[in-house]
């Protein structure tokens, strides 16, 4: 297999991509509600912290994946049931942003559409992207962020008539206890996240290049996370902000500058299409790196179809509706996600520090 | 109709990939393929015919309730 090397530019570029995924539509931390805003800032630096763990650990074992890391910490028995743990996360976490895409595209834009047929369109261009590897995505993430950036810009300047920055006092007016499960929900979703961006193959340049993408990225993807959920507080307040399944989408339709641009809810779907192909194809890579290491395949490419196409069966069973996204992506992701997220890496970065530590010793 | 679309695209993809992989003549990476396929399209179908009154969310849910009522 041909290792594949990205620049730290491409490199950050994919993990804010990444990052921004689907919650750059359907919003993070929606139950810390006026607090939303000082959650993300909470999570942003927790974040930067626990990232520290996922760097530590790419360091000691630089030029490899998380598959690698395992089977080498663990063994052969335990590394092979964690990496097939992992394997699973990140199929399930594809499948999810591919629910939401439907979910979005059939509450929307076409609701006499069935839902599958929106979502076979996605999976199979996310599978094409997968296929051709990460540098190419990250080339094209490169090129297709620019017009992200613009896009935010020109949302974030037209809702600026419509803003009440009065509507997120007072500050902490529900107490702290959603502050502090609205921080952990945006902990685990988007930003703990990008555990996955580990288990895809290693692709960085040198061991500096890893904290620089790790690093750069949480913390840019954190501070435009934030700058988007003020743009949703201050345009349509807190609790209208529950009441929307995609707050972004109704944030940008209150635009209106003199009665000719209106609605351009179309900038803020295109930027939600661009962020969910990025995620769906790196969950996709990584779903086929763990394959294809545990079928010891010369070749990722060849698996990459059925894989895209197992995501996409899951994507249909993943929800009941749209009612159920809502009520469980806050309450059970953040709990469910900690196992792939925090439990098994900080065991395997404590396991790997003892296991590095003996061999110095004895040398 | 999901059942019928998503094998139908099992299908089609497979049939691509088959048609390199014996181009390439590799018959271990060819029943490697054969294999994980096989079991991609088997997981589908329990997931389309036997998950769908249930979802994947519920029975998450339903496994971290002890972890979830003790917070």
């Amino acid at each position: 297999m041909n290792k594949e090397v990205i620049s730290d530019r491409q490199g950050t570029i994919l993990m804010i991509l990444f990052v921004w995924g689907s919650s750059i539509l359907v919003g993070a931390g929606g139950v810390a509600k006026k607090d939303m805003w000082l959650a993300l800032i909470i999570a942003l630096i927790m974040a930067l912290v626990i990232v520290g763990m996922y760097i530590k650990l790419l360091n000691l074992y630089f030029g490899k994946s998380l598959y690698d890391i395992v089977n080498l910490v663990y063994g052969k028995y335990i590394g092979t049931a964690i990496s097939i743990i992992y394997i699973w996360y990140s199929l399930h976490l594809g499948a999810l942003v591919i629910d939401n895409f439907g979910q979005f595209i059939s509450t929307v834009g076409l609701p006499e559409t069935p839902i599958i047929i929106s979502k076979i369109f996605l999976t199979v261009l996310c599978a094409c992207a997968a296929k051709e590897g990460i540098e190419v995505i990250a080339r094209w993430g490169q090129l297709f962020i620019v017009f992200i950036f613009f896009i935010i810009g020109i949302t974030i300047l037209f809702v600026i008539p419509d803003m009440k920055p009065w509507q997120v006092l007072p500050v902490l007016e529900s107490g702290v206890m959603p502050l502090v499960k609205g921080s952990f929900g945006i902990l685990a979703f988007p930003f703990l996240e990008t555990v996955l961006i580990m288990a895809v193959t290693p692709f960085a340049k040198t061991k500096e290049s890893i904290s620089k993408i790790y690093r750069y990225g949480i913390l840019i993807s954190g501070v435009f996370l934030l700058m988007f959920a003020l743009r949703n507080l201050f345009t349509i307040g807190a609790n209208k902000i529950s009441f929307h399944y995609f707050p972004s989408y109704a944030a940008v339709g209150r635009i209106n500058i003199g009665d000719f641009i209106q609605r351009p809810q179309i900038l803020i779907t295109t930027s939600f299409l661009i962020t969910g192909f990025v995620k769906i194809s790196l969950c996709i890579l990584a779903t086929v790196n763990g394959a294809a290491k545990l079928l010891k395949l010369n070749n990722f490419r060849t698996i990459v179809y059925p894989s895209a196409l197992l995501m996409l069966s899951l994507s249909t069973v993943v929800y009941k509706n749209i009612i159920e996204t809502v009520l469980w992506a806050p309450t059970i992701y953040p709990v469910y996600a900690m196992l792939f997220q925090l439990i098994i890496p900080a065991a395997t970065l404590i396991l790997a520090l003892v296991k590095s530590k003996n061999s110095a010793r004895s040398t | 109709m999901d059942i019928i679309l998503i094998i139908a695209a099992f299908i089609v993809t497979a049939n691509l990939d088959i048609f390199k992989l014996l181009n390439d003549g590799d018959k271990k990476e060819l029943a490697k393929y054969v294999f994980f396929t096989s079991f991609a399209i088997a997981l589908s179908i329990t997931c389309l015919l036997f998950v769908r009154p249930n979802s994947i969310a519920a029975i998450i849910e339903r496994l971290l309730s002890p972890v979830i009522k003790s917070n």
